[in-house]
């Protein structure tokens, strides 16, 4: 793996909090990752049934459970990306570079990155049904940061592509101020959402759509 | 082993200003994978009736079974190798465990792992009897504390029928 230092905020002081962007991070470690969080994911479950929160308000996420499908994702992983950060894997984020294209401006049909898959650890959730806080804050943002500058260094001028769950919906389309592309059926109805290079620079200069 | 790069050092108003937006999203998750792998919601992916039937029937067969050996999620995960979120998954009914799962729940109770493989769909002979039963299963039996006579009954009827 490689790595280079970043910040997280820890919600609970404000305070910037050192961690490490591992890249190259491979199918054991994500089966690891997935280990340590399924404990968590199991407390939340157990806080949401205690609380008589109805499924439909569960997080979105709350069941995937990736150690299962190692073997799969040997096949499908291309990069992985991994925030550590107070002894634990805080988020992680995988990418594909090949496969996938533009669909919007000027650069319709050439490639983008595509960001497969992101998840921040079950702590950092925000669940007021549980009154859960997260303990650390701005994970989604650095790793989809990461995801542009892999884009920059693929010369795909920052141009990245991903299908959200509804519940991320507003992340992607407010905060990133990424397009909304279409609801894709080829995704089970998850909704397309793309930085052109543009919205990609505008992102990483000041932070999205404010 | 890692390698450490210290370029690029990020902007803390930047990430200050991120973070706050972030904070009031109730979710980052990206699903192209989840859906490439089948693990999308349930919500989202609706089940055929014959599989319902059989997430139900073996969520059942897994909630009484334990209930009845008076074990813990977390007594029984560890006994069937499962994780407990894979455990509370399995009884939730909404899903249709992976024949890795089935696998390890055959381990520990005393039912024959192909014909568990058979009334989860995962072979595509479909046998008749078995779906039956999962269906009188699922329906004979209702979630409380201590089993009635009638899940005692409705559980050995199950557990014979899935047995060598």
């Amino acid at each position: 793996m490689s790595a280079r230092p970043i910040e997280l905020i820890r919600k609970a002081t404000r305070d910037f909090v050192p961690g490490i962007l591992h890249s190259e991070l491979r199918v054991q470690e994500l089966v690891l990752v997935e280990r340590r969080w399924a404990v968590e994911r199991a407390r939340v479950m157990a806080a949401l049934l205690g609380a008589g929160v109805p499924r439909p308000q569960w997080p979105e996420s709350l069941h995937w459970d990736w150690s299962s499908k190692a073997s799969e994702l040997q096949l499908l992983m291309a990069s992985g990306f991994g925030v550590w950060c107070d002894e634990d894997w805080q988020g992680v984020m995988l990418t594909k570079t090949v496969g996938y294209s533009a669909a919007l401006g000027q650069d319709e049909g050439k490639p983008v990155v595509y960001v497969d898959f992101v998840e921040s650890a079950p702590w950092n959730w925000t669940i007021r049904a549980i009154e859960q806080e997260p303990r650390f804050k701005g994970i989604g943002s650095l790793l989809i940061r990461e995801a542009i500058e892999q884009s920059l260094k693929e010369e795909f001028h920052g141009r990245v592509g991903l299908h959200a769950l509804p519940q991320a919906e507003s992340f992607y389309g407010k905060v990133c101020g990424m397009t909304m592309v279409k609801a894709d059926q080829d995704k089970q109805g998850l909704v397309y959402f793309e930085f052109t290079r543009q919205q990609a620079e505008q992102f990483r200069s000041a932070g999205g759509k404010r | 082993m890692s390698t450490m790069n210290t370029s690029n050092p990020i902007d803390r108003e930047w990430l200050r200003r991120m973070a706050d937006a972030e904070e009031q999203c109730p979710s980052i998750s990206v699903g192209g994978l989840a859906v490439d792998l089948g693990m999308l919601s349930p919500e989202r992916r609706p089940m055929a009736l014959a599989a319902v039937n059989a997430a139900v029937a073996l969520a059942k067969l897994v909630e009484l079974w334990r209930r009845q050996h008076r074990l813990t999620v977390e007594e029984f995960a560890k006994r069937a190798n499962l994780t407990e979120a894979e455990v509370v998954g399995l009884e939730s009914g909404e899903i249709v465990p992976e024949p890795r799962a089935l696998f390890q729940v055959s381990q520990v109770i005393p039912v024959s792992y192909d014909k568990l493989m058979h009334v989860a769909g995962h072979v595509r002979q479909r046998d008749e009897r078995l779906s039956n039963g999962a269906v009188r299963f699922a329906a004979r039996s209702e979630s409380m504390e201590k089993l009635t006579l009638q899940e005692e009954e409705a559980l050995h009827d199950f557990v014979n029928l899935l047995a060598q």
